[in-house]
């Protein structure tokens, strides 16, 4: 009997036998086939031909399965291969519990990364601090990208210079023939000025006259007054507070008045009080008043307004947005040229305000920008984390041993690689910012050890701007990542066959080689900022102890700004030597340690056109005794040889001059005493006479060598008065000499610093530098230990049993610890070799920037010193590890595990 | 009877042209293609559908099962967009063919 479902169900049974018909696609053929009996139905056939003709039509299994084949293989290959999605959330909480058990097991370990990157963080943050604040200076000025200060560029003989100074109608001109200039504003400085109150007298450091144009360019913001009629009269005054503080008390400062004293004595009113100036900034004046206030005062004033030969005046122009400097020094000279005399290639140069403190185009003790010494430390800080970094690293690899199974075990359940690398990077990172908290706690700790060694004012809430902010979570990212590559990678390699299989036990030895060059990398790292700090401080101690040809200790220098004692100190002088403590007094324009003026001169023997430089000071009979400058030929000035004093305008009347030996020199004599030299200034000429000469001193900072110089004699121009203090109590003495001054001046402010201390700072920037490079290369050396700690505390610990056999087998604890520590030590001998020659470049480039200094090769000793202290801090840290693991009782190192 | 090359070479522009018209399922799409040519194109029923899955698979026509009758389960197919071009594409150079041949029967009429 035939039944039709029966069929089907066998029908269908021959196409399952086909695996690729899938089931959709078998109910689909099914219905075509009842489809189609019931049409074979419909046309009159019985159920049994319906059936097989319907079988018929649909056609055989296997065809169609061959059919259907050909699909899936085309399916295959456009196909994209099967990938997990990148990230599964459900995986964060056994990545966070297999971290803090890492931290658990691992506590020691855990601590030196965290020790280890904090401290390299926070030498980081504090290199940040300290290049943040050199890079905000000039910036509170909202105008600084456009404000510029013409720089006089001038040519004489062969050599080029720059002064700040430009001519007084310079400015002006430009802002009216420019009309890319906005604005313009010009400041007279007078140093020094006596500033009178009612009875009492003050000396004023930053008084300044200037052109109303500064109150609109520069961010001077008015607390009291406006700026725009703060300086509109001519006997108007603008101070800072701590100005006006200084003058007025408590006392309401607008409409009071002072009584100037700068060469003629003027009264002015107060309208306006500003705001105390940043300590970001070079310039910052304390007193502003109207440059109008000259015309009153000077008795030509054309003479000084329309003077365009000589450079009296600091210009700033205001420059109009999207103006190319270049293009507009050019305009300035183009407009300049036709005022100077034929053949004058002076050269006006814009100094931008924003990029002024780190490129200055002017600098006036001749140094180096700072751009050079901040890329330094920048590389310090940089290395100084790298050796962070390289800690971690170590650290991570060495214990992969205990990380290795849950390698395996993630990878056996369907890790990835990529899965594992983000994993450990993940936990780097999270290392990396919880260092950062740790390190930027320590360097606010560390803000008042900063500022006292930079001089600066750095304050802890300079780390919350957005760009310190930026860079130092960009620095914990770099940091995380690059601490955390090494371990990811090498630990998301591991097979897990090869991790089950064999025991491990050897710490991940083919992260071995790695790290010992690393370590070899921090030890070098390391040294070559002790070599550098050790070095630094033996030129410096070189500097300052070297003889400079004058007595700097023991005096004390009074500064004159006003009064008969500029023009005759014999009065003071006859006070202050009735003291038996005062062993000397004399008066000068200079002081011998910073004499900075100068004439051209010619001399006997010169060829035609052959000048040299000559700085000069003038001083009175008494300078050379005071600052034991010694003379080695001729003599000093003396009352009894009137033509020391002689005007020189002609050959019989020629004034004496004393040189120093490098002028003698220069000037190619042997006998220089009664030589002839001549002094040509505008049309005058001056004769001089060779009356005396001295060794050589040393009269600017030890960066630049002695230049040819010569005393002249004046007894009246005294705005140094010197007081070398002979034996006894150096305070007790200053009081007496106060005293004395209060005496015989008493309206007259006294004021005075020991010579030592200004000399002082012609090496602060140095004393800067090597009191940071100490600080770095100790946090360095203190990371390349802690890591080497770690190291040795991993080393010794994997070969506990190794340590155990050995002994039992009869080896002493010494010579254990010394293999122990040889492993590691060895690579610090290599570091110090690899240091040694880097190092001495560095140094030896740093050194030329200093005339007179040490012989670095003879310096060896400091080299030598440095490796036998990164030795021994390296085998301090192994060796303490090293003499616990051999001293350990090889029963118990062998029953371990 | 066509050849059986012509005949894998229409499948996929007739399958097309007849979902052109609404969307239908393979039953009623070989009778359409049947009744259209008059019988000279016979197709194996069971041929159909390793076509019909790999036009689905290039996405040319899409499916979804609908209970037809009310009773028995049918998968009806229905053009995509990218189906409508491409039996535009197909059309024009079926017509393309048809007129060159056509020209050519004119100029020499074969086989009488």
């Amino acid at each position: 009997m035939f039944d039709l479902e029966t069929e089907i169900r066998k029908w269908k049974g021959s196409l399952l036998g086909q695996e690729v018909i899938e089931d959709g696609l078998l109910a689909e053929i099914e219905s075509h086939l009842r489809d189609a009996v019931d049409e074979g139905r419909s046309a009159g056939l019985d159920e049994a031909s319906a059936f097989r003709a319907a079988v018929d039509r649909v056609g055989p299994a296997d065809r169609i399965a061959s059919e259907l084949r050909k699909n899936r293989r085309l399916a295959n290959e456009r196909r994209s291969p099967f990938r997990l999605g990148r990230f599964m959330p459900a995986l964060v909480h056994s990545y966070v519990k297999s971290a803090l058990r890492a931290v658990r097991r691992g506590k020691g370990l855990a601590t030196i990364n965290v020790a280890g990157l904090s401290v390299g963080l926070a030498a980081f943050t504090l290199v940040l601090l300290f290049v943040q604040y050199e890079f905000r200076y000039e910036k509170h000025h909202v105008n600084a990208g456009r404000i510029y200060r013409l720089i006089i560029e001038q040519n004489l003989g062969d050599r080029t210079f720059r002064v700040w100074n430009s001519p007084v109608p310079l400015a002006e001109a430009v802002k009216a023939g420019l009309p890319e200039v906005e604005d313009f504003a010009r400041f007279f400085r007078r140093a020094r000025i006596t500033v009178t109150r009612g009875d009492r007298n003050f000396v004023e450091e930053g008084f300044n006259l200037c052109d109303p144009g500064a109150l609109r360019m520069f961010t001077y913001p008015l607390l009291k007054g406006s700026p725009d009629k703060a300086l509109a009269a001519n006997s108007s005054a603008v101070v800072t507070e701590a100005a006006a503080r200084k003058y007025f008390g408590d006392e309401d400062p607008i409409g009071q008045t002072l009584t100037l004293d700068f060469g003629a004595r003027v009264d002015v009113t107060v309208t306006g009080v500003m705001a105390d100036h940043p300590p970001t900034t070079d310039f910052a004046p304390q007193m502003l008043c109207p440059l109008g206030l000259l015309r009153e005062i000077i008795p030509n004033p054309a003479t000084f307004f329309d003077d365009w030969a000589s450079n009296q005046i600091t210009s700033y122009v205001l420059v109009r947005p999207g103006q190319d400097p270049a293009a507009l020094e050019e305009k300035i000279i183009a407009m300049i040229r036709p005022r100077l005399e034929e053949g004058n290639r002076k050269k006006v140069l814009l100094e931008s305000l924003a990029t002024a403190h780190l490129q200055p185009l002017y600098s006036p003790d001749g140094g180096v920008g700072r751009t050079r010494t901040l890329a330094i430390f920048v590389l310090c800080g940089v290395l100084v984390l790298l050796t962070a970094c390289i800690n971690f690293m170590n650290l991570a690899t060495a214990r992969s041993a205990s990380r290795a199974r849950e390698v395996g075990l993630r990878k056996v359940v369907g890790a990835g690689r990529s899965d594992l690398v983000r994993q450990f990077l993940g936990e780097s990172l999270i290392y990396a910012f919880a260092s950062l908290a740790v390190a930027i706690v320590l360097a606010i700790l560390a803000i008042p050890l900063l500022n006292s060694l930079t001089g600066q004012f750095v304050r802890p809430a300079d780390l919350g701007r957005s760009e310190a902010v930026l860079i130092l979570l960009g620095a914990a990212i770099v940091t995380g990542l690059l601490s955390g590559s090494y371990p990811a990678f090498y630990l998301s390699r591991l097979r897990p066959v090869g991790v089950f299989k064999t025991r491990l036990g050897d710490g991940g030895a083919k992260g071995a080689p790695l790290r010992k060059v690393l370590v070899l990398a921090q030890f070098t790292i390391s040294i070559i900022l002790i070599v550098s700090t050790l070095i630094f401080g033996r030129q410096l101690r070189y500097v300052q102890d070297k003889p400079l040809g004058f007595e700097k200790d023991r005096i004390l220098v009074l500064r004159t700004a006003a009064g008969p004692v500029t023009r005759d100190i014999a009065p003071l002088r006859a006070a202050l030597l009735s003291d038996p403590r005062i062993a000397g007094v004399c008066g000068s324009e200079q002081l011998p340690s910073s004499i900075g003026m100068y004439n051209d001169v010619t001399w006997e023997g010169a060829g035609p056109d052959e000048k040299i430089e000559l700085m000069f000071n003038r001083i009175d009979y008494d300078f050379l005794d005071t600052y034991g400058i010694r003379l080695v030929a001729g003599r000093n000035f003396s009352p009894q040889f009137p033509g020391d004093a002689a005007d020189g305008s002609t050959p019989q009347s020629a004034r004496g001059i004393i040189l120093n030996e490098e002028a003698v020199r220069r000037m190619g004599w042997t006998d220089p005493v009664g030589r002839k030299v001549t002094l040509d200034y505008g049309d005058s000429r001056t004769y001089l006479t060779v009356v005396g000469v001295v060794g050589d001193f040393h009269f600017t900072s030890l960066h630049s060598a002695i230049q040819p110089m010569n005393f002249f004699l004046s007894t009246r121009i005294n705005r140094f008065i010197s007081v070398r203090i002979g034996g006894g109590d150096l305070r007790e003495a200053v009081g007496s000499v106060e005293a004395a001054w209060k005496r015989l001046y008493p309206n007259l402010p006294f004021e005075s610093f020991f010579l030592d201390s200004f000399f002082d700072r012609y090496y602060r920037s140095d004393n800067q530098q090597r009191g940071l490079f100490g600080i770095l290369s100790l946090i360095a050396v203190f990371i390349a230990c802690l890591g080497l700690f770690g190291l040795a505390a991993h080393a010794a610990e994997q070969r506990t049993k190794e340590i155990g056999i050995r002994k039992a087998l009869g080896a002493s604890t010494t010579g254990i610890v010394r293999l122990l520590s040889w492993e590691l030590i060895r690579w610090v001998l290599v570091a110090n070799l690899l240091a040694w020659p880097v190092a001495y470049l560095f140094l030896n480039g740093w050194l030329r920037g200093f005339a007179y200094r040490i012989d670095l090769a003879a310096q060896w000793v400091w080299f030598v010193c440095a490796a036998a202290l990164s030795l021994a801090v390296a085998w301090l840290t192994v060796g303490f590890q090293a003499v616990k693991a051999a001293a350990a009782k090889p029963v118990k190192s062998l029953r371990y595990e | 009877m066509a050849s059986k090359a012509l005949i894998a070479a229409s499948t996929r522009p007739l399958i097309l042209a007849i979902l052109a018209g609404g969307e239908d399922y393979g039953y009623s799409i070989i009778r359409k293609v049947e009744t259209l040519s008059k019988g000279s194109l016979e197709w194996t029923d069971g041929m159909l559908y390793p076509v019909l899955q790999r036009m689905e698979m290039d996405g040319l026509i899409s499916s979804t099962w609908k209970l037809a009758d009310g009773h028995r389960p049918r998968r009806y197919y229905a053009i995509t967009g990218h189906g409508r071009g491409e039996l535009e594409r197909e059309i024009a150079s079926w017509k393309t063919i048809w007129s060159a041949l056509a020209r050519l029967a004119e100029a020499a009429p074969a086989g009488k």
